[in-house]
């Protein structure tokens, strides 16, 4: 198991924990599907080899995905972007901290699903830094 | 098949509509010899949502809903009533079908000069669910 597994597997686990409807199997939600619900749609990353000290930083993107309906849709999912907020940020480590280092929340983006009119998809972008020592994943 | 019946039920238990038609509500073609104004309804689209290993049972279907009548007024009012039955309507359970939306597209007027029946077929996007 990679420590991009670990990492994915433990938000998940951290989510779920806070009482949230996470899925990681699609990089989007379906438009009608039962919400609140959250995708994790895990990114790229970016490493920050430090030379000679044995260590490879790496920036993990990801994604959460959050869909909610309601009469103003852009806001619906406020309740549940907040709710994960907290529950990520409760540990920015992630309880991982043997090699998790941080995680900082980079941007929102708010949009209507084009099939559903009531749904608001929110996608809020995250980026992680976990150190490996070379030579391993 | 879920989508037939749902639309089947929508259309059924719109009591504007039956008032029009009773029940002339016919899929996908008019009975021989038939009494109008009558109304069919057929899938002329459909697909469903993709997980990784298996699909979640979300599904649409285009629906189209043909009006048969010898009055092109009357045809209007029986259209009329099918789209209220239909347009929106949604987070419903039809006939133990749970139907997330539905929206209707748009309407085609026309007239067959040999039989002198009026026809509109509109045309609707349901979203509904698969066991």
């Amino acid at each position: 198991m990679t420590q991009t597994e670990t990492i994915t597997a433990q938000i998940v686990t951290i989510l779920k924990g806070a009482g949230l409807t996470v899925r990681d199997d699609t990089d989007a939600l379906y438009s009608f599907e039962y919400k609140p619900c959250i995708v994790i749609d895990v990114g790229d990353e970016l490493a920050d080899p430090v030379f000679g000290q044995g260590y490879i930083y790496w920036n993990l993107n990801f994604d959460l995905l959050i869909g909610a309906d309601g009469e103003n849709p852009k806001l619906a999912p406020e309740s549940t972007r907040k709710a994960a907020h907290e529950a990520l940020y409760a540990d920015r480590q992630l309880g991982l901290s043997d090699f998790v280092v941080d995680l900082n929340v980079k941007q929102i983006q708010r949009a209507i699903d084009a099939e559903n009119p009531a749904a608001g998809i929110t996608r809020v972008a995250y980026q992680i830094k976990y150190r490996v020592e070379e030579g391993t994943a | 098949m879920n989508e037939y019946i749902a639309v089947r039920g929508l259309l059924g238990q719109a009591g504007a509509l039956t008032a029009l038609i009773g029940t002339r509500l016919y899929p996908d073609v008019l009975p021989d010899n038939p009494v109008y104004p009558a109304v069919t309804f057929q899938k002329t689209d459909g697909g469903n949502e993709v997980g990784s290993v298996s699909n979640p049972g979300i599904c649409w279907a285009e629906m189209q809903v043909s009006t048969w009548s010898k009055s092109r007024i009357e045809a209007a009012a029986i259209v009329k009533a099918a789209s209220a039955a239909l347009d929106r309507a949604r987070l419903v359970t039809v006939a133990g079908v749970q139907v997330d939306d539905c929206f209707w597209l748009f309407d085609t007027d026309d007239h067959d000069g040999e039989t002198r029946i009026y026809f509109t077929h509109s045309k609707f996007k349901i979203h509904y669910r698969e066991p």
